[in-house]
């Protein structure tokens, strides 16, 4: 009997020190748009602008989680656009990419609302650049309109960056999320019929400790 | 050399189906959210259940693999684990006739439920089912016939 214990104490420690590795670090891919790198939870996001699950996760989920964890929580939005599936996908996410680098999270966060408010309008005639001159002034959107002119090729850097993150954690749908706590990283695909808010929220709170 | 065999093949039931529930313990445990989303995705349990479904269920899983190859009450573990592999093999089968695209979560999140998962878990029962109904030593005169005993006599049957 105690050498069976033995035996299966073993398997349980076995178990233990089997724990995942520690998220890669990924340098200057992704982009915040709430909270910061010392807050204690870090929700990072695969998302496509053109994809209705990640419009639905977007509305229904990350904007109740930003409005009541705040500060708690940093949210990590990475450009993962489908673009055999969603023709305007990439050209958002070239918009979305010029408008990071106003280096200012509430407009970054402005044009996202906007961009999946209207989803449903403008991906019947592509007019997302309407979506885009609503969410920022105009002074802003001509600065986005001239990085995109003046740096194409940084802009796509930028999103191909976000996109080889997304391959090297081996992303096959959006919207995809980990979530990063304690040198710990929970990898969950999501699903459509499946009211995310209250689930996340409780694993935040497990999380934070609340 | 038939004692020996089934002693063999006893040892083969408890041992993979431990390290199975050791394995589906881990990957739930390491990851809550993916397993209470799968649970939900199943579109069958309360709301409010599933964090608790989420937070506990594996560790039952890890409890079960322990007591497998401990082999305390035998008969008894058997009998959970038969249940429990026939809970999910039911759930995915409801699903699955449902057309609910959902993942499975026995061994991964990644696989969607198919008439192979389903098959695959029925596979897995007949371990728990041979621990269950196999052939266990009459009791002596004046030995209890309780079920505790009766593990015993199916240890000492095959040892």
């Amino acid at each position: 009997m105690p050498s069976r214990l033995l035996t299966a104490i073993f398997f349980v420690l076995c178990l233990a020190v089997c724990a995942p590795p520690v998220g890669a670090a990924d340098g200057e891919a992704g982009m915040i748009i709430s909270g910061s790198d010392k807050s204690p939870v870090k929700l990072e996001v695969f998302s496509d602008f053109e994809c209705p699950g990640c419009r639905g996760f977007f509305l229904n989920t990350i904007q109740p989680i930003l409005k009541n964890y705040k500060d708690r929580v940093c949210v990590v939005y990475y450009e993962f656009p489908l673009e055999n599936m969603h023709p305007y996908a990439r050209s958002v996410s070239r918009y979305v990419s010029a408008a990071a680098r106003l280096g200012d999270q509430k407009k970054l966060l402005a044009l996202f609302e906007a961009l999946f408010s209207d989803q449903q309008k403008w991906v019947r005639d592509g007019n997302f650049e309407a979506s885009v001159s609503r969410a920022l002034s105009p002074e802003d959107f001509q600065k986005v309109k001239s990085f995109l002119e003046t740096d194409p090729e940084g802009i796509e850097r930028d999103i191909d960056r976000d996109i080889a993150v997304g391959m090297s954690r081996k992303i096959n749908a959006t919207p995809t999320i980990f979530l990063n706590h304690a040198g710990k990283q929970e990898r969950v695909v999501l699903l459509a019929n499946v009211n995310m808010y209250t689930l996340l929220s409780w694993r935040l709170n497990g999380l934070l400790g609340q | 050399m038939k004692k020996r065999i089934l002693q063999i093949l006893h040892w083969m039931c408890r041992i993979i189906l431990a390290a199975m529930f050791f394995y589906t313990g881990y990957i739930k445990i390491e990851s809550p959210l993916q397993f209470a989303v799968t649970i939900a995705g199943y579109d069958l349990f309360p709301d409010a259940l599933i964090p608790f479904a989420a937070q506990w269920f594996p560790w039952a899983e890890i409890a079960l693999g322990v007591l497998l190859l401990v082999g305390w009450k035998m008969r008894y573990v058997a009998a959970a684990t038969t249940a429990v592999l026939l809970f999910f093999t039911t759930i995915l089968s409801i699903t699955y006739f449902r057309g609910i695209d959902a993942n499975c979560g026995c061994f991964d999140f990644d696989s969607k439920i198919s008439l192979l998962t389903i098959l695959r878990d029925s596979i897995i029962l007949i371990p728990a089912l041979y621990l269950l109904f196999e052939r266990r030593k009459p009791a002596k005169p004046g030995e209890s016939k309780n079920a505790d005993n009766s593990s015993v006599n199916a240890e000492s049957d095959v040892s």
